[in-house]
């Protein structure tokens, strides 16, 4: 199921808290599952410590915001600021679906300007970090791992034969 | 006798400068990404120096953020300065904005630099302000004899609004 959820920046607090805001929610929402080992989630989102809060601070995060996608999830976080950061009603609480994650979640992050390249060159810091296209659903993502992972075309078309 | 109040929504400078702050360093990166300049620095330091900004404005002390390019063969070009103003105890009625549309516009007009161009990051105060972590005297370079462009407000709150100035040779 598709969900969004909103984070107030600036005026109702800095860019480097709400950062720190979207850091938990992730993680409180994925390290529900015992496929997720607890602190791992900040601790791939510290790779973008300081540029996590210049996106957010420049507003790169107010339109598309990040999407996390896994097997029944996704999840899009927008961080508004100025007067649309003022009327955000947050729900801050762990997203249904995140108790059932897997070791495969991915954060895909929007077009981000200026910063782009220097964001592009941080998510290779981890296999959870995209700067793709986020698939348009969770499903689309997990019927691709499938047809990736289980099964062997090159197989079935030997059988075929 | 009973007493009763109502209670009203109000900002406070707190709340224009933790958004002015963020505003100035968030169009800082967008500026040094957009010029190809290393902008590693600004984020490591971006905790500490949103913090001194944040707290110059809301004792109304900081007068100036400008931003130098020190390019390698000794040119300090481009300079941006994003000045601030205050509005005295606040405008009870005035938003929060920030022009970043307009921002990017002005951004894919700027001249690139030459690779090796650093960066160097003042402030400057209407008389005392406090002592902030990693920040200490220091002298800008001059801007006389440069060309000058207003970008107007960038952005705004209650109690105070910052511009954007560009100065080029």
């Amino acid at each position: 199921m598709e969900r969004t959820r909103l984070i107030a920046a600036a005026p109702v607090r800095s860019a480097s808290e709400a950062w720190q805001v979207l850091t938990t929610l992730l993680s409180d929402t994925l390290e529900r599952s015992s496929s997720i080992p607890t602190g791992s989630v900040a601790a791939v989102l510290a790779n973008l410590n300081g540029l996590g809060p210049a996106l957010i601070a420049g507003g790169h995060l107010e339109s598309k915001g990040i999407v996390l996608v896994d097997e029944g999830l996704h999840l899009t976080i927008r961080v508004l600021t100025a007067d649309a950061a003022l009327d955000v009603e947050e729900n801050l609480n762990p997203v249904p679906g995140g108790g059932s994650a897997t070791d495969e979640w991915t954060i895909y992050f929007p077009p981000a300007g200026p910063l782009d390249k220097t964001l592009r060159s941080a998510v290779k810091s981890s296999p959870h970090l995209s700067t793709a296209e986020p698939p348009a659903c969770a499903l689309a993502q997990k019927s691709e791992r499938t047809s990736k992972s289980l099964i062997d075309v090159d197989a079935l078309r030997r059988l075929g034969n | 006798m009973t007493f009763t109040s109502v209670s009203t929504p109000t900002h406070t400078i707190v709340h224009t400068a933790t958004h002015l702050a963020d505003v100035i360093l968030g169009s800082i990166a967008d500026i040094l990404g957009t010029l190809g300049i290393d902008a590693t620095q600004v984020f490591a330091d971006w905790d500490r120096d949103n913090r001194a900004i944040s707290e110059w404005i809301k004792e109304g002390s900081l007068n100036t953020v400008a931003l130098e390019c020190h390019q390698p063969n000794g040119v300090v070009a481009p300079i941006f300065e994003f000045p601030v103003s205050y509005t005295g105890t606040g405008e009870g009625d005035r938003k929060f904005t920030a022009d970043r549309a307009a921002l990017a516009r002005y951004l894919a007009k700027l001249q690139t630099v030459p690779s090796g161009t650093i960066y160097k990051m003042f402030c400057s105060y209407n008389g005392w302000h406090s002592t902030q972590q990693g920040w200490g005297p220091a002298t800008r370079a001059s801007v006389a004899g440069m060309r000058s462009y207003s970008f107007g407000t960038l952005a705004a709150g209650p109690h105070a609004s910052t511009g954007l100035r560009y100065f080029t040779k």
